[in-house]
């Protein structure tokens, strides 16, 4: 199957892989490697899975991916198209698994950082907390936050997502992820005000 | 064995295909087919409201005392409004599962969607077609449970309006019918004024005329239900 792959696709449109993808099922492997890291990191950002459990739920994403190629709309792009896929599938395993986040790793600390680069302000209250107690009293909010809000936090300030590529992921109008991103800074900014943390105005 | 590797060989090992795009467009086509009935319905219904609006016995209903509760049944089709809706919410749900459905906006969907079922609704009162559906559905032996009709207005015989079906017409001036309260009534008349169309045994009727005794009414006027 190897010996069938194309060696250079980099300048490859994410829709022409898809169609040499429907001749040739081995072209299908450039698409996963385009793909792999960043939806292995939003369903680990969206989930807290095991490295293990991520995994499966990615071989789920690619598979079901690959099944519906044909059914790819491709006035959409490829990337929100199979996020939408991976964002489902992460759902769908959270639902199995109402898995709860409580540990703390080096990957969720990185994005703990992020997160504060973008929407938190560390006022003096905070500044004299340590930095990691910072990071766990975020991530510990952004756990508690219910799928929608967490979900739409994480594409837009994790994975830097426009509204229009949100509006797709989660087939909502943009007006919709508009509110829906407000209410979930509203429920952050609710419970981050109880630990002292304040928002930047975004 | 990376992901690539996992994939690809659950891909060959279990003879993995993309599903054909026909499925796919046979999916849409369905959605859309959905829709488009959907859209009849909500149109009829729109129809049927404005009928049943339109055909009120408000005329009649002034000369006998009616409660608050009697008149509201009387002026809103609360039965038609809540197909009209609950078919709406359906409308709304089904375009937002079509490919490019989600980018609209709720109120644009249900902004165009009341626009859509009220043209036509209109067009289908102007062309009798609301009043045949009504008929139709008036058939059905729940329609009185579900729609709340103007029935006790027509046992007013004292008043002189009757309403019943026809059981039997005993000559070309005179026809049996029995009323929403199982009495039967002998109805006559030689100068009556008709609704078309004329209205045959098993049709019900109201009938606006003069009450002789117990189980005889004199018709003046005669209007299907």
């Amino acid at each position: 199957m190897a010996d069938n792959t194309p060696k250079d696709t980099q300048d490859i449109s994410d829709q022409n892989l898809v169609q040499q993808t429907l001749q040739n099922s081995a072209i299908f492997e450039q698409l996963i490697q385009r793909y792999k890291a960043k939806l292995e990191r939003y369903i680990r950002r969206i989930t807290h899975a095991s490295e293990q459990e991520v995994d499966i739920v990615l071989q789920d994403v690619f598979i079901k991916t690959y099944i519906n190629l044909n059914g790819y709309n491709p006035s959409l792009p490829f990337s929100s198209w199979i996020y939408r896929i991976a964002h489902n599938e992460s759902i769908d395993y959270l639902r199995k698994t109402k898995r709860k986040h409580e540990s703390l790793d080096k990957e969720d600390e990185e994005d703990a950082e992020q997160f504060i680069n973008r929407i938190v302000v560390e006022d003096d209250i905070t500044l004299a907390v340590d930095k990691r107690i910072l990071k766990e009293r975020v991530l510990r909010i952004l756990n508690e936050l219910n799928m929608d809000h967490r979900g739409v936090l994480t594409l837009r300030y994790l994975e830097d997502k426009s509204y229009d590529e949100i509006s797709d992921i989660l087939k909502k109008p943009s007006g919709t992820v508009s509110t829906l991103l407000h209410r979930a800074k509203q429920s952050f900014e609710k419970k981050a005000a109880e630990l002292n943390i304040t928002l930047r105005d975004l | 064995m990376n992901i690539e590797e996992k994939v690809l060989s659950q891909i060959q090992s279990q003879c993995i295909k993309p599903q054909a795009r026909w499925v796919f467009e046979v999916k849409e086509y369905l959605m859309w087919a959905l829709c488009g009935f959907l859209f009849a319905l909500l149109s009829i219904s729109i129809g049927i409201i404005i009928y049943l609006y339109a055909d009120t016995d408000m005329n009649v209903a002034e000369d006998i005392e009616m409660t608050t509760t009697d008149t509201i049944n009387l002026i809103v089709p609360f039965f038609w409004i809540a197909i009209a809706v609950v078919v709406s919410f359906f409308i709304y749900k089904n375009t937002l599962k079509t490919r490019n459905g989600y980018k609209m906006d709720t109120e644009r969907i249900i902004g165009a969607s009341l626009l859509v079922g009220i043209s036509l609704g209109m067009l289908l009162y102007e062309m009798n077609i609301a009043e045949y559906a009504e008929h139709i559905a008036a058939q059905s032996p729940f329609y009185d449970s579900f729609a709340p009709t103007t029935k006790h207005i027509w046992t007013n015989t004292e008043s002189g309006l009757l309403g019943g079906t026809i059981t039997t017409w005993n000559t070309e001036e005179s026809f049996t019918i029995i009323d929403f309260n199982n009495h039967p009534w002998i109805v006559s008349g030689s100068s009556v004024n008709f609704e078309e169309p004329l209205p045959i045994e098993g049709d019900k009727i109201k009938i606006i005329g003069r009450m002789i005794d117990n189980s005889h009414f004199d018709a003046i006027e005669i209007r299907n239900w």
